[in-house]
């Protein structure tokens, strides 16, 4: 299985549309997607039905809507960069808000890169295919569970 | 009412500015020294007047009791030369004037009467005025048969009479005479001759009588001759015979005297009494110099009373004037504190109240003020959650729509026929329209209420970058675009001019009709002090009743089919104008083209 992009998104047409463009791009690259901020925190951490690793492989990027049911995108991305075996996970902020406060708190929070939705779904194709050429394959991902496999190493054996 | 401004700055001119402090108590000393003038002048006047009134009636009373005095004395000298005259011894005399009768009467004569030192000497004389016999010496004796000028010969034999007085020698007399009768009549006369002046214990009897400073003289009523008890001494200045009442007259050596004189009627005399007025005006003279004194003192203590006054007054009041002068330049903390019940103190108490409420009223109003502020903030920021609802939910069904529409037209256009396919399409033209609209509504709102930081910002780069955002659109209108650099700097805000200049520029770009070439030029020039930036084009232009309405919101002049827009963005440009603190115009001409202009305050420190 390819590296999995995790897409954070409660609109269920946009997950279709971007589901759509991931297909009309050939990203091979599965997609899995949750639709709210507590479910990308659990999935993320691996927590309930997310422990099984094979069904919910651990993300290489996540792409996260900022205004999110319960846990809000920023709320995630915080978080996300508050957990030590997680902090260094690539996080672009798709989102349709083109607020400059939105803009400085994503990247204020440690947002690698902001996206907005465009409109056409024209736009949404190339900029998907902008993402994988970009994060997929030019970008050096950094490893991040290395880090929390071995802090959760040291807890066993401190146990 | 003409003179009235006339009066004020005639009175603006006495005193100018001067204080309180100083100008009382000037006033009072100008009023209390004419006061004390007026009163001062009066008093003495009137001091004199009394003591010269006083004087005189002095002077009369004194010249009358010695007058009464000398008249009673020479009637008594009269009186005791008759008694003495009725003497047997004389009589025989007259009788037979033997030698021994002759020794007899000279021995008579020697011990004649009391104070023998006033008298001289006594004579007899025959009814004849012959001197007949004498105590007197030959050698001071007054010489022959002479000296019976002043001898009253009219002399009764009981009264005896007193003469005038005259100079024998070096000393004075008189003579009283009394007639000497036998039982047959008249025989001689008995003559006594007394000194005219008076011993040094009798002169300071005199002196106490009539006052130290004083003379008495005492005259024949002929006025021919005159002493003053001492010697014989020249007449006085006026002729006392025909004066009445009080005298006065110079002294070369004593000034001006006052003067009264009295005949002594049965005495062929006169006494006069004089005083300088030197000595009556002394006492006024001494009042004068202590009421001087006195007003000096008054003098100082009105002015010092009136300086306490004026200090007690102006102290508060410049105290009042910095309190005043400080709440007028916004500080509320001065206190004005004077503790006194009078009209000053109320002033300052009112004052003090006054501040009080000056101070409550800008508190409150300050609080009144937060409060709207905050009211206005939270006005404001349920505006900017509005706006931040519609960018996200309204954006989201369009994505869907246009997005839906797509993937129909993609996925399922096989299965469509023609007509389907074009309603696919406007689904997706009219999406389109709304997500313009709404990103313009955004730039509208966010231009209106953003906060804008104005700071320097060079308009060159900012019009390179506004140009590179529209270059796929230019470059598809094969659009010419010239750019008068350099372009001045201006006091305004980076993001908004780059959006001002887009939306003008493509605003121009718009409205060339498809079959000409654009030609857009911007190009900047200084007026009035600020920078007026030009965005002109070859467009179809703007009939001059449409140039008001422009930069409306949604003000359109053309429908979307002709000319696709949204309509808001030269509102946008107003708006983003204003905020920056500049305005907008246009020029047109209808058929060939509009100038759009935006003016801008220029940074500070660019030449004007």
């Amino acid at each position: 299985m390819g590296q999995v992009i995790l897409v954070v998104e409660d609109d269920p047409n946009d997950v279709l549309l971007i589901q759509r463009a991931f297909s009309k791009a050939r990203i091979l690259n599965p997609v899995r997607t949750v639709s709210n901020g507590d479910e990308a925190v659990a999935y993320v951490s691996g927590d309930g039905q997310y422990a099984d690793r094979e069904a919910y492989p651990f993300p290489v990027l996540v792409l996260l809507d900022l205004k999110l049911p319960r846990r809000s995108g920023l709320e995630v991305l915080a978080w996300v960069r508050s957990q030590p075996g997680l902090k260094r996970l690539p996080v672009v902020v798709l989102t349709s808000s083109r607020e400059s406060s939105d803009i400085n708190r994503a990247y204020d929070l440690g947002a690698n890169s902001y996206l907005v939705k465009p409109v056409g779904f024209d736009s949404l194709l190339e900029l998907v295919k902008s993402l994988e050429v970009y994060w997929m394959m030019l970008n050096q991902n950094p490893d991040v569970l290395v880090e929390r496999d071995a802090q959760v190493d040291a807890r066993r054996g401190g146990l | 009412m003409a003179d009235l401004p006339t009066a004020r700055s005639a009175r603006r001119r006495l005193l100018p500015g001067i204080s309180i402090e100083y100008k009382l108590p000037l006033s009072i000393a100008v009023l209390l020294l004419t006061v004390i003038v007026v009163s001062s002048w009066a008093a003495y006047r009137g001091v004199r007047s009394a003591a010269f009134t006083a004087a005189r009636e002095r002077l009369t009373n004194v010249t009358n009791e010695l007058a009464s005095l000398l008249q009673t004395q020479g009637r008594q000298m009269g009186v005791l030369l008759a008694r003495a005259a009725a003497n047997d011894t004389i009589r025989r005399f007259f009788d037979s004037q033997t030698p021994q009768a002759r020794l007899d009467a000279l021995a008579a004569l020697r011990n004649m009467g009391p104070a023998p030192e006033q008298v001289i000497g006594a004579e007899l004389w025959s009814a004849r005025h012959e001197r007949l016999l004498t105590t007197i010496p030959e050698e001071s004796y007054f010489g022959p048969g002479g000296q019976a000028d002043n001898v009253v010969w009219a002399a009764q034999a009981d009264t005896g009479a007193v003469g005038r007085i005259q100079e024998i020698g070096d000393s004075l007399a008189y003579p009283v005479s009394a007639l000497v009768t036998g039982p047959a009549g008249p025989l001689g006369y008995l003559v006594q001759w007394r000194r005219g002046s008076s011993s040094p214990s009798a002169h300071e009897g005199t002196v106490a009588i009539i006052g130290t400073g004083a003379g008495l003289y005492i005259g024949n009523d002929r006025g021919d001759f005159w002493t003053d008890l001492v010697g014989a001494v020249p007449k006085p200045p006026v002729d006392i015979r025909a004066a009445r009442g009080i005298l006065t007259y110079e002294r070369p050596d004593k000034g001006p005297m006052l003067a009264a004189a009295r005949p002594l009627g049965a005495l062929p005399w006169v006494v006069l009494v004089e005083f300088p007025e030197r000595l009556v005006a002394a006492p006024v003279t001494l009042f004068y110099r202590r009421l001087l004194i006195v007003d000096l003192a008054l003098v100082v203590v009105g002015l010092l009373a009136a300086w306490w006054m004026g200090h007690r007054i102006a102290a508060p009041l410049r105290q009042l004037t910095a309190a005043s002068a400080g709440i007028a330049a916004g500080d509320y903390s001065r206190s004005v504190t004077v503790e006194r019940d009078d009209e000053v103190g109320q002033l300052a108490a009112a004052f003090t109240t006054m501040a009080q409420r000056v101070r409550d009223a800008q508190i409150r109003l300050e609080e009144q003020v937060r409060e709207r502020t905050s009211a206005l903030q939270e006005r404001n920021d349920e505006l900017e959650a509005f706006g931040y609802s519609i960018s996200h939910d309204l954006r989201a069904p369009l994505r869907a729509m246009q997005g839906f529409s797509q993937a129909l037209l993609e996925d399922c256009g096989d299965r469509l026929d023609a007509m389907g396919r074009e309603y696919a399409e406007r689904i997706v033209a009219g999406g389109k329209r709304m997500d313009e609209l709404i990103r313009d509504l955004l730039a509208y709102s966010r231009v209106s209420r953003a906060e804008l930081q104005l700071m320097r910002v060079p308009l060159t780069p900012i019009a390179q970058s506004a140009l590179a955002e529209l270059s796929g659109l230019l470059r598809s209108r094969s659009a010419n675009v010239r750019v008068d650099e350099p372009l001045p700097v201006v006091l305004g805000h980076p993001a908004t001019l780059s959006q001002v200049l887009m939306n003008l520029l493509g605003n121009g770009l718009k409205f060339v009709p498809p079959e000409r070439t654009p030609e857009l030029r911007v190009s900047a020039e200084r007026r009035n002090g600020l920078v007026r930036v030009w965005v002109e084009d070859n467009g179809i232009g703007i009939a001059p009743e449409h140039l008001a309405r422009i930069f409306r919101v949604f003000e359109r002049l053309h429908s979307t089919d002709d000319y696709p827009g949204t309509g808001i963005g030269l509102a946008i440009v107003r708006k983003a104008a204003e905020r920056m603190g500049g305005r907008v115009g246009v020029e047109s001409n209808p058929g060939s083209g509009s100038r759009f202009w935006i003016e801008l305050q220029p940074a500070p420190g660019e030449g004007a």
